[in-house]
């Protein structure tokens, strides 16, 4: 064993200890490589200049475009959680499934399942199911274990189904391993892997993960918890809320059009993430003033005008009715600009009355700490991978793979294991980039279908997020889960969906067509 | 001194806090009314200026580490406590005095240590926007690094001041509830 090795054991030793120590993840994942780093400079084993690279790393993280979305989604939540109308749909979704616990069970799924792919970014959306809906389904009666994992795997659900960062960052990768692949084999015009692959890809292998929760959903609640609903539980859940059209329109209709507008948005490939978050904010906004109890009538109808102006623009811009080839551009011109003034107004007023209902200033600091906490974990773990390849560690992986005995699955099976346990301390980005330039063009050679082994790399770093003790999500939502839930519970919580995760990954090695089929139709 | 009642650490340790609440609060807003604007400017009337992208992108940058500051001050950065649970109340606050003399100070002296000579540079050049035509001023959102990790250590060593106890920690004898004090709730 190289004395590199041994430091490389010694520092992750030391992190799993630290980390256990319960003092705060960040200052574990950044204060242990740097101390290791120190102390093996003194016997001349790291070399110090490579921290000198980590302020351009923070400068590139703070410059990470993709990124800010991060807090315009935590915004986004905690007004719709502030605003209290998420709970309210997630009621009336519960009330069309009969009013039973598993039924708000699967509307938890169903709603995740959505706003997770509006998302795509796992803090934001577990802290958002964690605030909005944990409360709901622990009062519905459903136990704290099924909620925990129901909201920590539905959380990670925004890495699968697409958009997700997980599979541009992946296609970028895949595509350079799949050419070097290529030319390595004599092909030196192989067809590209673009990122829309990697979407079409995606959606199928999603849909199966939400099929595969609800159907544990389903046995659990038939199988597991055998526990009678109290008289109080009862009363708080049949019938949740009698569907009537109004309530359907002012409560359940507003957030799904919201989030089908942002997704559409960024899938059709009109509006980038963070855009598409711009706009969820704004209409945030509007949905809870509309809530709000004390605005006036004539409040109300600006507001209301304003989202019906906003409605008006996305139909006018969408058909180009004020472009210049347009007969009448000059008059839907006028129009826009007319009704881009109201939308503004509604959304002055609704900032001004949020502020006097007292939601914003503090939705706005509970995003900020949100954020604070998903930056912090960003950086630090920028720290950590930087020594970890200071001391040669990504070599010392490369290495071990080569070596692996066996045909093809073996070395795929290999490789599917270390990034399953790279994700209990690696952040997903420095696993890809560390880990696929280096067996990705081995696996590729060996025959592999492209997007068929991005999606099984994105299931699996996926599941790496819900894997205690360092399963991302899993801090994340310890940060929402009220002290009532201990980290115990919610380790033991997400086992099942682990399971879940790993059957989904040999379902899909089964049946590669789940992943393959839709791009190349879309190819045709 | 804003709360007679705490000592000279802990009130410089709550201006600190309070402080960078503000400075956070104003660049989410500016964040969010920014891209809001962009979209309907670029989507709507089909232009798009680069210093107002600029102006997101820098407020998100401050933000990044600001926030980092005003989380830390609430005691609010995740951790594993399936152990910490257990812990008394004494075995909690000298794990918070390890976690901050071994590691919040080394990490932030060791970026403030490497990053002086990048804002030194920034500085001499006024580093401007890498887009021709973008926002001038880059040199100052860098420089908020630096600042940030000065604010930390600072906040770290009230901590240990405090032995082991965050500004919003409410001891079990209830002799630091800033937060009450404040009427923070979240």
């Amino acid at each position: 064993m190289s004395i590199e090795t041994m430091w490389l054991l010694g520092l992750v030793i030391s992190l799993i200890l630290v980390i256990m120590s319960g003092m705060p993840v960040l200052l574990a994942i950044a204060g242990v490589p740097v101390l290791v780093g120190i102390i093996a400079s003194f016997f001349g084993h790291f070399d110090l200049s490579y921290f000198s690279a980590f302020p351009q790393r923070v400068f590139g993280i703070m410059e990470n475009s993709l990124l800010i979305a991060v807090p315009l989604f935590v915004m986004m939540g905690v007004l719709l959680e502030r605003s209290k109308i998420a709970e309210k749909m997630l009621l009336m979704m519960a009330g069309f499934f009969g009013g039973s616990r598993s039924g708000l069970a699967y509307s938890v799924l169903i709603v995740s399942a959505l706003i997770a792919a509006s998302t795509g970014i796992i803090g934001a959306t577990i802290v958002m199911l964690g605030m909005i809906s944990l409360p709901a389904l622990l009062k519905a009666g459903v136990s704290k274990q099924l909620s925990s994992g129901l909201i920590c795997a539905s959380g990670t659900l925004g890495q699968i189904i697409p958009p997700s960062i997980v599979l541009i960052l992946l296609g970028d990768q895949i595509s350079n391993a799949y050419i070097e692949a290529q030319q390595n084999l004599g092909n030196f015009a192989p067809d590209p892997v673009s990122v829309g692959d990697l979407f079409a890809g995606a959606i199928l292998p999603g849909l199966l993960l939400v099929a595969l929760y609800a159907l544990y959903i389903f046995i659990y609640g038939f199988f597991i918890d055998k526990q009678p609903i109290t008289a109080q539980q009862s009363a708080d859940i049949t019938p949740a809320i009698d569907v009537d059209f109004k309530q359907v329109c002012t409560v359940f209709l507003p957030p799904i059009l919201l989030i089908i507008a942002v997704l559409g948005s960024i899938l059709m490939g009109i509006a980038t993430p963070t855009e598409a978050a711009g706009v969820g904010v704004a209409g945030t906004m509007l949905i809870a003033a509309l809530n709000s109890n004390d605005t006036t009538n004539k409040q109300h109808a600006i507001i209301l005008l304003g989202v019906f102006s906003a409605f008006c623009i996305a139909i006018i811009v969408s058909l180009q009715l004020s472009s210049a080839e347009s007969s009448s551009a000059a008059f839907f011109s006028v129009l826009t600009l007319v009704l881009s003034a109201i939308l503004v107004l509604s959304l002055v007023l609704s900032a001004y009355q949020l502020i006097k209902d007292e939601i914003l200033g503090s939705a706005l600091s509970q995003s900020v700490s949100v954020s604070g906490m998903v930056f912090a974990i960003i950086i630090a773990a920028s720290m950590l991978s930087l020594v970890f390849r200071g001391f040669g560690g990504d070599e010392i992986v490369n290495e071990l793979l080569s070596n692996i005995p066996g045909d093809r699955w073996g070395a795929l099976l290999a490789v599917m294991i270390v990034i399953f346990l790279l994700g209990f301390i690696l952040e997903f980005v420095e696993i890809l980039f560390i880990v696929i330039p280096l067996v990705g063009p081995v696996l590729l050679a060996m025959d592999f279908n492209p997007v068929w082994l991005a999606i099984l790399i994105a299931i699996n770093l996926q599941t790496s997020f819900l894997t205690p003790p360092f399963g991302f999500a899993l801090f994340y939502y310890r940060s929402v889960a009220p002290a009532s839930i201990t980290t115990v519970d919610i380790y033991k919580s997400v086992i099942p969906f682990i399971v879940i995760q790993l059957l989904a990954m040999a379902i899909l090695v089964m049946y590669p067509q789940i992943a393959t089929w839709l791009p190349e139709l879309i190819n045709k | 001194m804003p709360f007679k009642s705490f000592s000279l650490a802990t009130n410089i340790s709550l201006i600190i806090h309070l402080f960078v609440k503000k400075i956070c609060i104003s660049l989410i807003t500016i964040l969010a009314v920014s891209e809001m604007t962009t979209v309907i400017l670029r989507y709507v009337y089909g232009v798009g200026f680069l210093k107002l992208h600029d102006i997101a992108l820098y407020s998100f940058s401050c933000l990044v580490v600001f926030s980092i500051v005003y989380t830390f001050g609430l005691n609010e950065h995740v951790r594993v406590d399936v152990f910490r649970e257990k812990q008394t109340q004494k075995t909690k606050q000298i794990v918070d005095c390890v976690s901050i003399v071994f590691f919040l100070i080394p990490f932030f002296s060791l970026i403030l240590y490497y990053v002086w000579p990048d804002i030194i540079y920034s500085w001499s050049i006024y580093e401007g926007s890498r887009e021709t035509g973008g926002l001038a001023g880059l040199f100052i959102v860098k420089s908020t690094v630096p600042a940030v990790c000065v604010l930390l250590i600072i906040q770290g060593l009230v901590v240990l001041f405090n032995r082991g106890l965050y500004l919003f920690t409410i001891s079990e004898g209830g002799t630091l509830s800033a937060k009450k004090a404040q009427g923070e709730t979240s």
